[in-house]
Parts: structure tokens; sequence; C-alpha cells
């Protein structure tokens, strides 16, 4: 494998998440795009982003995860940039809050009627990314 | 001689208090100014993140789908979203900004205004300008609902080809000593006129339009972006996003300028009262000497003229 790199930079109101080069990056999200992964030499692409989280490979090996929540992704020439609505990193994620939030968010959708669905399931999968990041820490 | 102690007097008690008033707002500007660069820092990034991406992507979209965000719809009135204060005493802020706006509406044949402060609702109603919306009463705090609220009537007027083009005019926060009047153009969201426009204005120094500069994103790869899951998702998705979040970086930046406008101006007043008073000081002690100098010598020579 080559041992070229993308300049990555993951982008939120609050802050920059991360900003450095990466071997690759995967985007794992419910939404209008699946699942999809890019690797350096990437053609140009936008892409829009669901709900659920992010692995960056680093040259050295190691694995960063990011949540993501809404947004986009611009790749062009080995530089990428992924402008979230929110994101966070494992250690600001409060493990019990996201548990009894997908308890909540599952609740509500097993009960019928007078709920937001949508609301309710976007709750739900924020929920499942942030423990799904959490127990990959 | 007393009358004029007596005058002296009176200007420096009234001078004090309005130097208290001056520095009581020094004070509170600063401490609000804190929070509002806090939060407009913390923004920046995302801000021009989002403004450079998109009018990247701008000229991809454009070839692959005809979006009505896209294209000019023909209008010939201009809307202008200008961002000042709600309130006054802070410099220079407010009328740097309206003289620019003035000067940058001459190149529309029509114009029309959308306010936000109190300050430019005056200036705009004063002249009888069109006024297609006001937003008051919460300029030295940044508030996303007002964005939102203000990019949704802006972007249906354009979609209801009420206006032809939407620029945003705001000071932005360059330092605390420094806030410059800037514009943006929204829409109809176009590559081009983003890169000749902005060759000509060195922005770090002069009034003029913005284009954030981080450089990540190569010009020559637009040409064959792909899109996922289609343009026109994309599009209709992304570009009514990306209006509410300028604004709303504008609202930030602008509010932090206020502040830090009105800390330096209230600054200045605290120190010209001091320099005042100083100098009334001066002046009342003279004429107290004065007249204590003249009554000895009334004293004395009364008191030859009897010995």
């Amino acid at each position: 494998m080559s041992d070229k790199v993308i300049n990555l930079k993951v982008i939120t109101p609050e802050r920059v998440l991360f900003e450095d080069e990466a071997k690759s990056f995967i985007v794992k999200t419910k939404g209008e795009v699946g699942e999809f992964a890019v690797l350096a030499d990437h053609m140009p692409m936008t892409a829009s982003i669901g709900i659920g989280y992010l692995v960056i490979n680093l040259p050295n090996g190691e694995e960063k995860r990011t949540t993501l929540f809404g947004g986009y992704c611009v790749v062009s020439n080995n530089n990428a940039v992924i402008i979230a609505e929110a994101g966070e990193r494992p250690e600001d994620i409060d493990f019990e809050r996201a548990e009894e939030a997908k308890r909540r968010a599952e609740e509500r959708l097993r009960g019928e009627a007078g709920i937001d669905r949508n609301r309710a399931e976007q709750a739900l999968y924020r929920s499942i990314a942030r423990l799904e990041l959490y127990k990959n820490k | 001689m007393a009358d004029s102690m007596r005058d002296i007097k009176r200007r420096i008690k009234s001078v004090t208090s309005t130097k208290q008033i001056t520095h009581a707002m020094q004070l509170v500007a600063s401490a609000k100014l804190r929070n509002a660069r806090m939060k407009a820092d913390a923004r920046r990034a995302y801000t021009n993140y989002v403004i450079e991406t998109m009018h990247m992507i701008a000229g991809a979209l454009e070839r692959e789908e005809p979006n009505a965000f896209l294209k000019a719809n023909g209008c010939k009135k201009d809307l202008y979203i200008v961002v000042t204060s709600d309130k006054g005493l802070a410099g220079g802020f407010n009328s740097g900004l309206l003289k620019f706006t003035a000067e940058t509406m001459k190149q529309s044949e029509e114009c029309a205004v959308m306010v936000s402060g109190a300050k430019g609702l005056d200036y705009f109603r004063r002249r009888n300008y069109e006024i297609l919306g006001s937003y008051i009463g919460e300029s030295d705090e940044a508030n996303l609902g007002v964005a939102n609220k203000i990019g949704k009537a802006a972007t249906t007027l354009f979609l209801d080809g009420k206006v032809g083009n939407v620029y945003i005019m705001y000071n932005r926060f360059v330092s605390v000593i420094s806030q410059k009047p800037t514009m943006i153009k929204l829409l109809p969201l176009s590559r081009e006129e983003m890169e000749n426009k902005v060759d000509e204005i060195d922005t770090e120094t002069a009034s003029g339009e913005y284009k954030p500069e981080s450089g990540v994103i190569d010009n020559t790869a637009v040409k064959n972006m792909i899109f996922e899951p289609s343009a026109s998702y994309l599009a209709n998705s992304l570009i009514p996003a990306y209006v509410d979040n300028a604004i709303y970086g504008a609202l930030l930046e602008s509010a932090a300028g206020e502040l830090a406008s009105r800390r330096m101006a209230m600054e200045n007043a605290t120190d010209n009262a001091d320099e005042i008073i100083a100098d009334l000081s001066l002046a009342y002690n003279r004429a107290r000497q004065g007249a204590i100098t003249q009554e000895i010598t009334e004293i004395v020579s009364g008191a030859n003229a009897i010995g």
C-alpha cells in the first residue's frame, strides 16, 4: 500500500475536532448516504453525512474515532474537510447519559400516538453512535 | 471670583459623574466582550469552512444541477442584510458600516434592506429605504434563532424572485481595536464572483468582501467532483444551511465587534474625563489662590489706611 496521506480536518461549530494527516478514514453514519471510506487519491467528492461516527486511521497505525451528527464532507486532491453539525471525542461522552437517552428513545418509538417519530429515531441513532464509540474507546 | 469658583466646582462634579457612567459602561462592555469573543472565536473556523467549501463546490454543483440557488433569477432588486447594533456609544461602529453599505449599494439598480439592530433601522427608515425585515433587541448577544429567521426570510425572497442578489454587510471582528466593515454575497451562490472580487481587496486592512483563507480545497479538483447522494439533494440541503451559518457567523462577529468598539469608546471617554477633571482642578486651585491673595491684599491695604 502506498504511503500517501490525506490532510483531514474535522470541524464542528464549537471547535476543530481533528486536524492532521490520515491514511484513510471511514464515515459510518446512518443517513442518505451509507457508510463510506476514503483513502488517499480519492476522487474529488462532496458527500452528505448522517448520524454515526468516524474512524480515522493514522499513518502510524493508530486509530481515532469521533461521533458525527449531520453535516457534509468535501474531498479534493488528498485534502478532506468534514463539516459536522456536531461531533465529539470519546472522552467527551457521558456513558450513562447516552444509555439513558437510548432507553428513552426506544420507549418513545414503542409508544404509538403523538410523538415525533423522526426526532425519536434521530435521538436513538445519536445515542447508539455514542455508545458504540464509547465501547471501542 | 467666588462665582467662577462655584462654576468650576459644578463642572468638576458633572464631569466626575459622567466619568463614573462611562467607566461603568466600559467595565460592562469588557465583561460581555469576553463572552462574545469566545463564542465568535469558537465558531469562526466552522463558519469560514462552510463559506469556503460552499463557494468551491458551487461551480461543480452548477454543472450537475440547474438549481435555483445557483443562478441569477433576473430580479434587479438586491437585498442587503445589514447587521448593526441596537445601542450607540460605540464609536464609529455603526457609521463606518453604514457608510460602506451606502457606498456598496450604488452598484445595485434597486435595493432593499433587512436590518438587525435599532441603529441601522433608524438610518434606513430616515432615508426611506425599502425595509423587508428588522430584528431588534439582540445585537450584543448573537442568537441562532434570529439568524435562522433572517436566513429563511432572505432565502424565501430569493427563491420567489423578489430579490436578485443577497448580500450580508457586517463588522468583522479583526481584533479588540479593529472591526472592519465587510460584505459577503450569500445568494445566488457562485464561485466566480467570489474569486474575481477578492483579488482587488486586501482583506486584512481594507473594508470589503471577505473570503476566508484556509486554502484546503484545491480549485482544480472541483472539475470532476462527484456528489453523494446527488447534486440536487446537496444543493437543496446545504445551501439554506450555509446561508443561516453565514448569517449567524456575522451576528457573532458583529456582537463581539460592537462590545469591543464600545469598550474602546468608553475607555477613551473615561480618559478624556480624567484629563478635563485635571484641567478644571488646576483652574479651580488657581482661582482659589487668586481669591485668597486678593483678600489678603484688601485686608493689608485696609489696615494700612487705618494705621
